[in-house]
């Protein structure tokens, strides 16, 4: 059974990031976008760490910090950051692996 | 001694402390920087008079003064104005929205000249914060909308900017800036300005 991670506070802050987000998009320089996306995956994150039923806990504060760290570099090295973004993706899918390898299938 | 005398006392010494303590323009300018890491020592009213108070001074086309200032800290108000602002970083004490008042028939002209005072009410707050030890962040990234809705803002008022406030236990490394050379010219642009 799959833990509760977010509290309904929680899912209400992300839901105003991501609808704030939406509204400044149509505004904002093009790339902002990909910013605010990945601004937002911290921010869920975050969340997550903050409950103590999370599962995967290290594996969140591992893409937490390398969020962190590496999300200004579209203002400064755009190849850099789409490297960065590539590599989180290609990790999140490598866990999704991981996971579903030791997850019984639902049949 | 008193207590009119020893109340005057304490006044001129909480004058002479202020002036102490405030900083000379140009190094204010220079060691300022974005700060997002506050602390949670609350920013006293009179700090905060006192930066509104310099907004106040900066310079206003025409003298129309279109500015409006809002100063939140109430927690829950600040909650939501920091939930629908995604441009907001850290946990600041104070945010102080600045609003361009608009006349009925405002011009893009209008608009832009209130906008260019806006701006520039911004760096006198943080200048003023900063001389007092506060530090600042100016943000544009909010929905302007959700504002409008969460501080009832009438018609014809209009978010423009937002300064975020609080004391900082630390201040970041200041980043690079071009050189003058590169930027200033001497008459006409190309001819590099020399120190």
């Amino acid at each position: 059974m799959n833990p509760k991670v977010l509290t309904e506070d929680q899912a209400f802050k992300l839901l105003a990031f991501l609808v704030t987000s939406a509204r400044l998009c149509v505004v904002e320089p093009e790339n902002y976008g990909t910013f605010r996306l990945i601004d937002a995956a911290s921010r869920l994150l975050g969340f997550l760490l903050e409950n103590e039923e999370a599962r995967d806990r290290d594996f969140y504060a591992h893409l937490q910090r390398e969020i962190e760290d590496n999300k200004l570099l579209l203002l400064s090295d755009e190849e850099a950051y789409t490297q960065f973004v590539g590599d989180a993706a290609r990790e999140i899918a490598r866990r999704m692996k991981t996971k579903s390898a030791a997850q019984p299938i639902d049949v | 001694m008193d207590r009119r005398a020893e109340k005057l006392v304490v006044v001129c010494l909480a004058q002479w402390l202020r002036k102490e303590i405030t900083m000379d323009t140009l190094e204010a300018i220079r060691r300022r920087r974005r700060v997002v890491n506050f602390t949670d020592r609350p920013i006293e009213q009179s700090a905060m008079t006192d930066i509104l108070a310099a907004a106040r001074w900066g310079p206003s086309a025409g003298n129309q003064q279109r500015w409006r200032f809002i100063v939140v800290t109430e927690p829950e108000t600040k909650e939501m104005i920091c939930d629908v602002s995604p441009g907001i970083y850290g946990t600041p004490m104070a945010i102080i929205v600045i609003c361009m008042k608009q006349r009925a028939r405002s011009s893009k002209w209008d608009y832009w000249i209130a906008a260019c005072e806006v701006g520039i009410a911004a760096q006198t707050i943080a200048l003023a914060a900063f001389s007092l030890g506060i530090g600042s962040c100016m943000v544009v990234s909010f929905a302007k909308e959700a504002v409008e809705q969460i501080l009832d803002l009438p018609e014809g008022v209009e978010p423009s900017l937002f300064v975020t406030l609080g004391y900082h236990s630390e201040l970041p490394e200041p980043p690079e800036r071009l050189p003058l050379s590169e930027i200033a010219f001497e008459e006409r642009y190309g001819k590099r300005w020399k120190a």
